[in-house]
């Protein structure tokens, strides 16, 4: 399988569950490590990088939210960066920023059980966007979230591209999503990247062959 | 590790520490415990040793004449011994002087009549190693009745302190394995209670020795307030020790050691052993991040 992204790039990962396209996300950021073959990311060997250090320029968003309960919508996206060592005043100030990307401002002191589903998942975001990430990897981070909040999240994502140049690999189910956007599609099948296209559409009947 | 790197990781392990109460409560009072057993061990074996050895290494003998013989005849024969150094003779009233401090004058006075003590002399030798040669041949000297010296009684204090250092380091070695155990346990807990912190942690891109710092620094923590407990715990009980022995044998107050080398020990022994068991716990936690 071989596949290129190039900066600022921005692509959907279609497929139906179990064709790779978790593990392929996993080979990125070094949750895997491929059996042969080879993963390069800004021209670089992963092999060669100390996972850590890859992550360090990741933003990495999953399905589940992975919040941490005892600390608010505020801590929560601080403690993405204060686990790097960020000077303090830096925090803050990324903090607020991001809260008023992910349209928190007003709810940055509620507790995740505060929260809705998608507030929750927009927590989540902030904490993988405070360090600026080149790359986001977004492993199906709308899988538990109606059309609204969905749009919403997209909205975030979108932004944050734009202003930053980020790359972006954002693994889905949704449909109508990535049909909507016309962007980048790639689509796994049995490991396989089976087609690849810019303005690529998917149908709710090829993912039912799939399955 | 940079300053703030510190400043959060000591934030997050007051954090834990808080969080895991009982667990962490626990863990400092196991492990003051070992430490003032531990420091008790080390403080009376160094006692004994220190009193062993310097009745070892006296040279003196003390030798009593036969009856009818008088003191002065002896010292000729005795002086003419291989390995003596020099014959002195003691009158009999001057171990009133000698002893008056240990059970007091009053007391030996009423005890014993005045001429309780008879002359004896004392040999001083010129290799304590060679006493049992020496004393043997004192032995067998004309006129001499019985002969005392203080390397039996160093041998006995010896075979104490052999005993209760064998016996002593398996007790410890036991509640070191305890204390480590019960240290290992809370911090296991800790990375239990904190599985998602670890998973934020390494998906930013925190690197294993990172992960860990929080860990350490908790059990280090741990370690460094049972130590300062049981520190103070032992600079109390060390000098009322102390006191209440030399209040009993006055004679001791020269020979005992300071309790503080041992407080020293303690003090780095504590956050050592929480440092064993932080590291030992987080290192499954930190496995798989250390591709």
């Amino acid at each position: 399988m071989s596949l290129k992204l190039e900066t600022g790039d921005w692509a959907f990962l279609v497929g139906a569950s179990g064709m790779g396209k978790t593990t392929l996300l996993k080979l990125l950021y070094k949750e895997e490590v491929p059996d042969k073959g080879k993963v390069l990311i800004g021209g670089m060997d992963t092999s060669t990088i100390h996972g850590s250090r890859l992550r360090r320029s990741m933003g990495i968003i999953f399905q589940s939210f992975r919040l941490l309960e005892k600390k608010t919508a505020y801590e929560n996206i601080a403690y993405g960066a204060e686990v790097l060592a960020m000077p303090p005043d830096e925090v803050r100030k990324r903090t607020k920023e991001i809260l008023e990307l992910v349209g928190l401002a007003d709810k940055s002191h509620r507790l995740p059980g505060q929260l809705s589903g998608g507030e929750q998942q927009r927590v989540a975001i902030g904490r993988a966007l405070i360090n600026e990430p080149k790359l986001i990897i977004a492993d199906e981070p709308t899988g538990d979230l109606d059309p609204e909040n969905t749009e919403r999240v997209l909205k975030i994502f979108d932004r944050f591209h734009q202003e930053h140049k980020a790359t972006v690999l954002f693994a889905t189910h949704a449909v109508d999503v990535v049909n909507r956007l016309g962007r980048r599609v790639i689509r796994m099948q049995k490991g396989q990247v089976v087609s690849d296209a810019t303005g690529g559409y998917w149908s709710d009947d090829e993912e039912e062959k799939e399955a | 590790m940079n300053m703030w790197a510190i400043f959060y990781r000591l934030r997050e392990a007051r954090e834990g520490i808080a969080r895991n109460t009982w667990a962490s409560i626990a863990t400092v009072v196991l492990l003051t415990l070992t430490l003032l057993m531990f420091g008790g061990f080390l403080w009376l074996n160094a006692n004994l040793a220190q009193v062993a050895n310097l009745l070892e290494r006296q040279v003196q003998v003390r030798v009593f004449p036969a009856e009818g013989t008088p003191a002065q005849n002896l010292v000729t024969s005795l002086e003419a011994l291989s390995g003596v150094r020099s014959v002195e003779v003691l009158a009999g009233e001057s171990a009133y002087e000698r002893l008056a401090p240990v059970f007091g004058r009053n007391t030996l006075m009423n005890a014993l009549p005045a001429d309780a003590f008879s002359d004896s002399l004392s040999v001083e030798l010129l290799d304590p190693d060679q006493a049992d040669d020496a004393v043997n041949q004192i032995r067998t000297l004309e006129g001499v009745g019985d002969v005392v010296w203080g390397q039996g009684f160093a041998q006995i204090l010896y075979r104490i302190s052999n005993g209760i250092q064998r016996g002593g380091i398996i007790f410890i070695i036991g509640f070191f394995i305890a204390a480590l155990l019960m240290s290992l346990t809370a911090m296991q807990l800790a990375v239990l209670n904190r599985e998602v912190e670890i998973q934020i942690q390494h998906f930013v891109g925190v690197g294993p020795w990172g992960i860990r710092g929080q860990f350490l620094m908790e059990a280090f923590l741990l370690g460094l307030f049972s130590s300062i407990l049981a520190g103070a715990a032992f600079l109390y009980l060390g000098e009322v020790i102390q006191r209440i022995i030399i209040s009993l044998m006055p004679f001791m107050s020269s020979q005992l050691s300071s309790p503080m080398l041992v407080i020293g020990v303690v003090l780095v022994t504590g956050p050592i052993l929480g440092l064993l068991g932080g590291g030992l716990a987080s290192q499954r936690a930190i496995a798989k991040s250390d591709k």
